[in-house]
């Protein structure tokens, strides 16, 4: 079998496995382990389970399951919910204020927290409804909920480049000091949108009432100290990782204590609250890590049989200059994001990918920040788009997933543009990891 | 979504048990960092049992994910169809679960067998046995999920004979 069938077949199975239904761990594993045995016979399959042990054994991944349960504590504690009101306390009558708040507040959750989810389910509890009483404009509302919460895995730290910098053996810190600024642009770029749809057409975006804003300064200053704590950690972990002062899975450790610590001072600490924090975070992991399973698996079976010799030609054969071939790239992974999970495309496309793109001379780095980028895309299109799955579950019943998918969209091209700007100014992104002393 | 397999049961509570290992990762780094920068003092063991801890946690978290259906899948299709269709998809789908969970339990079996069969130890400072703990874990899982997949087949069945949708 020529490796043109074998790509066409692996590839065209994986898709239909997907759309039957198959959760994606099992997809990918039952592509890796049926080629496997077809092409290499059943003693090949030692090749899967030796793959597959190496990969749980990386030290770097003990930091995702220490993300996940520093996002998951806060969550459980008033934290989130008390950044929201102090943003919102803060704001003037700005135009589309309280979205704007909104999404500040989501970006500062998105820098103590590195996976989506818990923190769309938030702002879809607490900013959700204020927007809605307020009369804002539903589909603005909406798309700043899911494109905000989605901030979380953008702002490092962030799980998916945590997995991205396993994948090709790239230093996970310089992966997070190069994504901050991007990450920033991108946020800034939603504030100006919204800013700009309100002021154009006030009525999408009504303020406050007066007598909700006005507070006499010393309860906004009582509301501001009570994030002191919760802020400092954050800052605690995210520096240890730039200046260089201890490893991310150490820093991310150091995380998870000093926001239980934070928890027990603000007198929330309860067995409770750690008890389920820690299983989400297994539930979370055993998907999340199961995943990766059966992605190695395929991945590893599709790379003996020379499946990256063969894109490498496939790409170089259409004639591109190199910054071609990076959007080729980028139009894939966005299409790959309609349909599968971000682990699944990091683990599959990567080690596809970043060689070809090191070989045209680019930074691995620049490209990771790409990818999540991307990825960034693929939370909020449909028909997989998890994002709009967490607000789902939450919003009142009246919005339906439709209404949901459908005012993502701005948000969308925005994220396309921002993605645009950091390929044709790559120093967006290695700025500060350059000014961070790295490579 | 409630298992109502006893094995399903199993994986949530060992699954339960597991997430605490996760508490305790934290603790012990945050143990190391202190002492490696305050007393100038680092342990010898704290990193190969993180990994090792993580590793077993990331195992059983596969079972008890499985137990509440809880692993991602695209369900735009599924959706669309009647419930008897989408009950024979169903079954399709732990058809093909159980072919690939076969598969990987023959090859972590093996996996398992080659590393008792040499003790196999992690040639660190500590030695401990932990890949041979790990790989016999992870061969314990892949049976799980597959008895779990037999068990889910058996309800989406009895669904599919029954007429109704499935769980």
């Amino acid at each position: 079998m020529s490796i043109g069938t074998i790509t066409v077949l692996m590839f065209g199975g994986l898709i239909v496995l997907l759309l039957l239904g198959l959760p994606l761990a099992f997809a990918t594993g039952l592509i890796g382990v049926a080629f496997t045995v077809g092409l290499f016979g059943l003693d090949g399959l030692q090749l899967v389970a030796s793959r597959i042990f190496t990969f749980m054994n990386e030290y770097v991944l003990v930091s995702v399951p220490m993300f996940i349960l520093m996002a998951s504590v806060l969550e459980r504690s008033g934290v989130a919910k008390d950044l929201f009101s102090a943003m919102r306390v803060w704001a003037g009558r700005l135009p589309g204020g309280l979205a704007i708040q909104t999404m500040v507040a989501a970006t500062l959750m998105g820098a103590m927290t590195g996976i989506i989810g818990g923190e769309i389910v938030l702002l879809g509890l607490v900013a959700l409804p204020q927007m809605l009483r307020l009369g804002y404009d539903r589909r603005l509302a909406i798309g700043t909920i899911c494109a905000g919460g989605s901030l979380g895995s953008m702002i490092p730290p962030s799980i998916v480049l945590v997995i991205y910098g396993l994948t090709v053996n790239v230093p996970v810190g310089e992966l997070f000091t190069a994504a901050l600024l991007p990450g920033l642009v991108l946020s800034a770029a939603y504030m100006a949108y919204i800013f700009v749809r309100c002021r154009l057409d006030p009525t999408m975006g009504p303020p406050a009432p007066d007598s909700e804003t006005s507070m006499p300064l010393l309860v906004k200053l009582r509301l501001l100290s009570s994030l002191a704590l919760p802020l400092l950690v954050v800052l605690m972990v995210l520096g240890t990782i730039y200046l260089g002062i201890a490893s991310v899975t150490e820093a991310a450790a150091m995380g998870v204590v000093g926001t239980l610590a934070a928890a027990a001072a603000r007198g929330e600490l309860r067995w409770v609250v750690v008890r389920d924090a820690a299983r989400q975070t297994l539930t979370t992991c055993g998907m999340l890590l199961w995943l990766s399973f059966g992605a190695t698996a395929m991945i590893g079976v599709y790379n003996l049989a020379g499946g990256p010799a063969f894109v490498r030609d496939l790409i170089t054969g259409l004639a591109l200059p190199p910054l071609g071939i990076v959007l080729v790239m980028m139009a894939v992974l966005a299409v790959l994001g309609c349909i599968m999970d971000w682990v699944g495309i990091c683990l599959l496309a990567m080690p596809i990918f970043v060689p070809i793109v090191t070989g045209l001379g680019y930074s691995p780095v620049w490209f990771g920040v790409l990818f999540c980028l991307n990825m960034q895309i693929s939370y909020l299109s449909p028909p997989f788009g998890p994002a709009a799955f967490y607000l789902k579950g939450v919003a009142p019943p009246d919005i339906s997933l439709a209404e949901i998918f459908s005012s993502v969209w701005p948000f969308i091209a925005l994220q396309a543009v921002v993605l645009v700007l950091v390929v044709a100014f790559p120093e967006l992104a290695l700025y500060l990891p350059r000014l961070a002393g790295g490579s | 979504m409630k298992p109502i397999h006893r094995i399903d049961q199993a994986a949530e509570t060992v699954g339960r048990f597991a997430s605490l290992l996760f508490v305790v990762i934290a603790a012990i780094t945050a143990y190391e960092v202190v002492m490696r920068y305050v007393f100038s003092a680092p342990t010898s063991w704290v990193h190969e049992i993180t990994v090792f801890l993580a590793a077993a946690a990331f195992v059983a978290g596969g079972p008890a994910a499985h137990a509440g259906r809880a692993h991602i899948a695209i369900t735009v299709l599924p959706d669309r169809l009647s419930p008897r269709s989408r009950a024979r998809l169903r079954v399709l789908q732990d058809l093909l679960t159980l072919v690939f969970l076969g598969l990987l339990t023959h090859a972590a079996a093996r996996q398992a067998e080659v590393s008792a069969r040499d003790v196999e130890t992690s040639g660190t400072a500590l030695n401990l046995p932990t890949p041979l703990v790990l790989k016999a874990l992870f061969a314990v899982a892949c049976v799980v999920l597959f008895l779990q997949t037999v068990g889910h087949l058996r309800e989406d069945l009895s669904a599919l004979r029954a007429g109704r949708a499935p769980r």
